[in-house]
């Protein structure tokens, strides 16, 4: 039976086999037949790889958007700071560096 | 007393004129066409043999406007069977869930704060990412003030892992779980090497048909 390549096996939980026959098994499901899975089993997996990269290297943006203050609270910060009160502004202004600290970019 | 033909007789019986169905003890049927015979019946059994395809009007499984209902296992939307409530904080599970690497579908989940205190708090995320090689991902919809769900519990063996949420005590919460593309299973033996990939068991929860 065919196993993967260091480089493709991702499941180090699995044998490199049995991730394969998986592989192969989910590919069958969208490609149609096992015969055009087998094809473009390593193309595809290649592919998926790259895509976690891409999707891995701007994981940062997606932690600093889920803990960033809401658009809500930087709008009444700044129409406070435009009226003369500068203090929730500051608050704001210190939790996006907080932020930006906890999650740097990564790209 | 109508007057027919004898029971034993292979000769054509002939009814006379003038006798009426109550003669012949058939008071409690009409001659009407098949195709009208059924108009507003009151069945006082179990119907079998009628499923979706019989069906017309606002429910069908044709395409159009007018309203379908889906017969997909793809598709489905669970509620909470008891609110989440914990009198002293705590932990609960609220879904399995197994994504394949290229795996299809999503789960959103919906949390509405119904007691106590004064407030009706309300959170939508989406369960999406894969399982692959560890947890999958929640993002934040929307959220005015309920827990954020998190996934926990990896197991790399079916590729699967636990969505859970914190809750504070005497806090009640509902759950909404909606999804398009995964297939919702009875246990939470899911993922690959069980019930299957793109997955997911919502726990305490019933079907929620619309």
């Amino acid at each position: 039976m065919a196993t993967l390549p260091e480089k493709l096996h991702i499941n180090k939980n699995m044998s490199a086999t049995d991730e394969r026959a998986l592989n192969i098994e989910e590919l069958t499901k969208i490609l149609g037949s096992s015969e055009e899975a087998e094809k473009e089993h390593d193309n595809w997996v290649e592919w998926q790889i790259e895509e976690d990269k891409k999707h891995k290297a701007i994981q940062y943006q997606r932690d600093r958007k889920e803990e960033y203050p809401s658009i809500e609270e930087v709008t009444v910060a700044l129409a406070e700071k435009a009226e003369g009160n500068s203090t929730m502004w500051d608050e704001v202004s210190a939790k996006r560096l907080d932020i930006k600290s906890k999650y740097p970019k990564t790209i | 007393m109508a007057l027919i033909g004898s029971i034993s007789s292979t000769e054509r019986s002939t009814i006379r004129s003038g006798v009426t169905k109550t003669d012949v003890g058939l008071d409690n049927v009409d001659n009407e066409s098949k195709s009208t015979m059924f108009a507003s019946p009151t069945f006082t059994g179990t119907v079998s043999g009628v499923d979706i395809g019989h069906l017309s009007g606002r429910v069908r499984t044709g395409s159009g406007d007018a309203a379908q209902l889906y017969t997909s296992n793809q598709y489905w939307q669970r509620s909470g069977s008891a609110g989440v409530y914990q009198s002293s904080g705590s932990t609960t599970t609220l879904m399995r869930f197994s994504r394949y690497w290229w795996g299809s579908g999503n789960v959103h989940i919906e949390i509405f704060a119904i007691g106590y205190g004064p407030d009706a708090n309300y959170g939508h995320f989406l369960c999406y990412g894969h399982t692959r090689n560890g947890l999958g991902s929640i993002s934040t919809v929307s959220n005015n003030g309920v827990p954020t769900p998190y996934m926990t519990n990896y197991n790399g063996t079916h590729e699967r892992c636990d969505v859970r949420i914190d809750t504070g005590a005497y806090y009640t919460y509902r759950t909404l779980f909606t999804s398009l593309d995964f297939q919702h299973y009875s246990t939470d033996d899911i993922g690959p090497g069980a019930s299957g990939s793109n997955s997911a068991h919502c726990y305490s929860t019933a079907e929620v048909i619309t």
